[in-house]
């Protein structure tokens, strides 16, 4: 049913514009039923939107080809998890989801915040009608999924790189990431544009911040993991423009997480958040316009995509649109309070703010020069993994530091006397793990070394501080047990946040156990004959050929040992797709979880005689990478889970409120004045 | 387009229409005004808002000083200077509840109730080891 697709878009798009134009009207004049019948039809809008994509949903599960957009991303014999998920595998169907999540969170957004942020929210439907117009105005007229055709016998199908389990719930992640993001965007405008730009907008949607960034960063892993076993080059991350398209507006949200909670205990640095959360928006449409622009094959190709000029002209509005909100507004927004002191955890939230920022800026700078460069010069240009490495490690290692210094800072104000005590012992630990892995061969890669005893400082830290907490509670009475899960969940925030950070340390030791000592060999081999590598031997036994449901399999099969103990086998070759007319390198991967190592064999040529070239690879500590993230969701599900206490204290302190007046809810309705202007 | 396809984008449509529609339709009560609050109550709240700032700050304080991470001497400035914080906040939250009342009493509406001089339970309940 195309034809009801389109008409569920275009009533979506005029849903939106009703409640952009309505909405403003309503929070500009104070009118109430005006402004719940904008509401309304935002919610009618994401419904709108939810017909429109079940009716893609099921073009593409029943193979539609008389939808062009079903034709171009699936076949009849592509297994159906990745003919849904090809809802995602094309610009059309990626913008729909857009489009869709963003309708939902918004609706959802400004029903939970009704009470907290009441001279906000009139102005955050508005903003979101317009943002979410943005994508109806795109898919209604630049870019539709529901484009018809005769229909033809079978589809093209899906890139076979796309056939993969982590691709179908990486990008839906990216998208909850970018889209979530737009929440605290739109209120902190929302706060720019009624005034009122106190703390309340950031209370209001830091959870709503914590669901996006940890979405982002969950689906970059994935992202990563997808590109470990289906690129096939034996690394995890290369830097490529796609995948930092996704770290910029994360890093930068990592920024923002830790600079509001200044805002939120000092009134502090309230410009600084509403350009970063701006910063953040804008990357997160700048890291959609490089991934369906097309811009990063080309310039040209740019040209000729039909929603790159569209995207650009969004970005450039949304960049000096909240540049001039931020501007007009300054003299609302500078703080009373000051930094105390350099020495103190705000302090360190600010230095650690810097890094993240000039981090994000340099990445943005690498995938940026080449666009400038082909457009402006004509010549095209590449920024290779050496310069990115480069600042990562110069801005990256200070973050790493400061991740363990912040928590043995007070707030306010500490002194060095109080540091130098605090620092002791995790130095100490730091120093011996050093020596300790120095001597055991690490010394071999200086970067490895220093990431590695900078991470085992930040580690014991947040040992410390849980070890001491916990006892200082235990102290109390009770068991170890319940003083330990007591003082977490008394401070999800805090606690939520070292197990976080242990996983950002983790991830580095993965990475520097990767990218400093994995070893590779690349050799042909014929039936019988072996290879070493780094304790393993492969002997090729042979070739097998098999089929699945849309390809024909060719594997190359090793009998494996290790240090002269049997281990089994591993396969590795390619598969040829029937539908799409395409090859795919298809890895060996044999995880040994106690060393957190993989061996990953390639195996790409075939040659009629028998051989095979193989390229073996030993990959040491990859796997706490992959634990990372588990524990990263972890951290940031403790720090997600909602705070009674913080609930009770908001509530009270509206009761407070109410007193005053003699025992009314100031927001019970109809209670309250007109707004003052 | 076919007969079904026009059929249930017509009922998509008319369902929609009843959505927007029905903040019109339900609602009888003569005011339409926004429910804000002005600046009087953002002033109180702000002050509210102030007070348990400072508090929930002496707390962190003194975790931060039983850690170790704050000297005696800063502990002492600090101290008095955030009690001063609390002292000043809740002040000004009593003489804005001293004009509510005299407003309310010029009225003829009761008073406000009593006013504690305690924060929200959240900041009030004692300092636990490892809280913020």
């Amino acid at each position: 049913m195309p034809g009801l697709g389109r008409a569920a878009l275009a009533l979506a798009l005029v849903l939106l514009v009703y409640a952009m134009v309505v909405g403003s009207y309503a929070a500009w004049k104070g009118r109430r039923r005006l402004l719940e019948s904008a509401q309304s039809a935002l919610i009618a809008a994401a419904a709108a939107t939810a017909v429109a994509a079940a009716v893609l949903f099921l073009a593409l599960a029943f193979t539609d080809f008389s939808l062009r957009y079903v034709w171009e991303h699936t076949s009849r014999d592509l297994p159906l998890i990745y003919r849904v998920s090809s809802l995602w595998g094309g610009q059309e169907g990626s913008l729909l989801l857009w489009m869709l999540v963003l309708t939902i969170t918004a609706a959802a957004a400004i029903a939970l915040n009704r009470r907290l942020v009441t001279n906000v929210l009139p102005w955050a439907t508005p903003i979101f009608a317009a943002i979410a117009a943005f994508f109806a105005i795109v898919l209604v007229f630049v870019s539709t999924p529901f484009a018809t055709q005769a229909i033809p016998p079978d589809g093209l199908g899906l890139n076979p790189s796309l056939q993969n389990v982590y691709m179908a719930a990486h990008p839906p992640l990216l998208y909850l990431g970018y889209v979530g993001l737009t929440v605290p965007f739109v209120f902190a405008m929302a706060a720019l544009v009624s005034r009122h730009v106190d703390e309340r907008w950031i209370i209001a949607t830091r959870r709503w911040t914590l669901f996006a960034w940890t979405s982002l960063g969950f689906g970059i892993l994935l992202g990563a993991k997808w590109a470990y076993e289906e690129v096939g080059w034996g690394g995890w991350y290369a830097w490529d423009p796609v995948e930092n398209a996704a770290l910029m507006p994360w890093l930068v949200a990592t920024a923002f997480l830790h600079s509001v909670m200044i805002q939120e205990k000092k009134n502090m640095l309230r410009v600084w958040n509403v350009i970063l959360i701006s910063l953040t928006f804008s990357l997160a449409l700048f890291g959609t316009f490089l991934t369906r622009s097309g811009v990063l094959n080309s310039i040209h190709s740019f040209a000729e995509s039909s929603i790159g000029s569209w995207f650009l002209g969004f970005i450039a509005v949304v960049t000096i649109g909240s540049s001039l909100l931020i501007i007009s507004r300054l003299p609302q927004l500078r703080a009373r309070a000051k930094l105390e002191s350099m020495l103190s955890r705000e302090a360190a939230f600010l230095y650690n703010n810097l890094f993240l920022v000039a981090l994000a800026l340099t990445v943005l700078w690498g995938v940026a020069w080449p666009l400038v460069s082909e457009a402006i010069r004509g010549v095209a240009v590449t920024v290779g993994a050496p310069y990115y490495d480069f600042f990562a490690i110069i801005f990256g290692l200070p973050i790493v530091l400061l991740m363990g210094i912040a928590p043995l800072i007070a707030w306010r104000r500490s002194s060095w006397r109080s540091l130098r005590r605090q620092v002791v012992a995790p130095v100490g630990v730091a120093i011996v793990a050093g020596v300790l892995l120095a001597l055991g061969g690490a010394a071999s890669s200086v970067p490895a070394l220093v990431g590695y005893t900078f991470s085992a400082f930040v580690l014991s830290a947040i040992i410390l501080e849980f070890a001491r907490g916990t006892r200082a509670r235990h102290s109390k009475g009770g068991s170890w047990p319940g003083a330990f899960t007591g003082l977490v969940a008394r401070n999800r925030r805090r606690y939520g946040g070292y197990v976080v950070h242990a996983s950002i340390m983790l991830l580095l030791i993965g990475a520097a156990g990767v990218g400093a000592f994995s070893s590779s060999k690349l050799v042909q081999l014929s039936p019988g004959e072996a290879v070493a590598v780094k304790g393993y031997t492969l002997t090729y036994q042979g070739v097998e050929q098999g089929h699945t449901q849309n390809a024909t399999e060719v594997r190359a099969t090793f009998a494996v040992s290790r240090d002269g103990n049997e281990a089994g086998t591993i396969s590795a070759g390619r598969n040829r797709y029937f539908a799409e007319d395409q090859t795919s390198n298809e890895i060996g991967l044999r995880t040994d979880w106690l060393r957190g190592e993989d061996l990953f064999v390639i195996a790409d040529r075939f040659d009629p005689d028998g051989t095979v070239f193989v390229q073996v690879i030993v990959n040491p500590l990859v796997n706490l990478i992959w634990l990372a993230g588990i524990i990263f969701v972890l951290g940031s599900l403790i720090t997600l889970w909602p705070d009674a206490r913080e609930q009770r204290r908001i509530a009270e302190r509206l009761e407070a409120l109410a007193a005053f007046r003699g025992g009314t809810d100031p927001l019970a309705e109809g209670s309250v004045a007109p707004t003052t202007r | 387009m076919g007969i079904a396809a026009i059929a249930l984008a017509a009922l998509l449509g008319f369902v929609c229409i009843l959505i927007v529609a029905r903040p019109f339709l339900r609602s009888h009560d003569a005011d339409d005004t926004l429910d804000q609050l002005d600046a009087i109550q953002r002033h109180r709240l702000e002050l509210l808002e102030a007070r348990d700032r400072a508090i929930t700050a002496l707390q962190e304080l003194e975790v931060d000083h039983r850690e170790g991470k704050v000297s005696d001497a800063d502990y002492r400035t600090l101290v008095s200077q955030l009690r001063g914080e609390a002292a000043r906040a809740i002040a000004a939250i009593d003489a804005a509840r001293g004009e509510a009342d005299r407003g309310a009493i010029e009225a003829g509406s009761p008073p406000s109730e009593a006013m504690e001089h305690e924060p929200a339970s959240g900041s009030t309940a004692p300092v636990e080891p490892g809280e913020d």
